[in-house]
């Protein structure tokens, strides 16, 4: 349980210091699109800068909602010994750890396979993108099979 | 998995969520074992026979595993 707690507290701090820069993130992108800073040189109309901009300040906000929420909860169950043991209850418990290797492992089945047929298929309309998918493809099966080496050899 | 769980349980006036807490679990892996959707870990099998002082073969039915 103590080794639960030290490791609380330094995921707390690295979530804190993304927190920041997600916030920073957040901030200029709101602030670019009200115009108030100008960020990268725009391109054409700059409306899909705008757009991706947008994007990436909304989706950042929303992620760093969601991180605010879960370092509260772990500082509240670093202070109370209940809430603290409900934690680590949760983080350990087997059978979820189990739902999440099978969950993981058959994801990375699936996306592996879909990216092959992608990429596969829209070869024949954009090379570039084709063989971009493909590359990408073969490196997650390879670092897939080069981490169920390291598995074999470890358990 | 078959298990004897939900009946000493209930013997003893227990919810799920108090054997869960006792022998370090969510309440979700309980049900789980009891319906015998989940099989135990051996640790997780043996402090759950540990805490109704009994033994695992006890607790657990193997008999499927010897056909």
């Amino acid at each position: 349980m103590e080794q639960f707690r030290e490791k609380l507290k330094l995921e707390n701090r690295i979530t804190a210091v993304l927190c920041v820069i997600l916030m920073v993130f957040s901030v200029l992108g709101f602030a670019a699109e009200a115009g108030l800073v100008e960020l990268t040189p725009v391109t054409g109309d700059g409306r899909w800068q705008s757009m991706w901009r947008g994007m990436v300040s909304g989706a950042s906000f929303g992620v760093l909602v969601l991180m605010v929420i879960g370092l509260i909860r772990s500082i509240r169950a670093l202070k109370d010994e209940k809430k603290l043991k409900k934690l680590y209850i949760e983080a350990n418990d087997e059978r979820q750890i189990q739902i999440w290797t099978n969950a993981r492992a058959t994801s990375m089945q699936v996306t592996l396979l879909l990216g092959l047929v992608a990429g596969l298929v829209i070869g024949y309309f954009h090379m570039a993108i084709g063989v971009t998918i493909l590359a990408v493809e073969s490196i997650h099966a390879f670092i897939g099979f080069a981490f169920k080496i390291y598995y074999s050899k470890k358990l | 998995m078959k298990t004897r769980i939900r009946e000493l349980r209930k013997a003893r006036k227990l919810s799920q969520e108090e054997l869960a807490d006792a022998v370090g679990t969510t309440r979700q892996t309980i049900t789980s074992i009891e319906v015998g959707k989940y099989t135990a870990s051996l640790p997780l099998a043996y402090k759950i026979a540990r805490f109704f002082g009994l033994t695992i073969e006890e607790v657990f039915d193997f008999s499927e595993l010897e056909d």
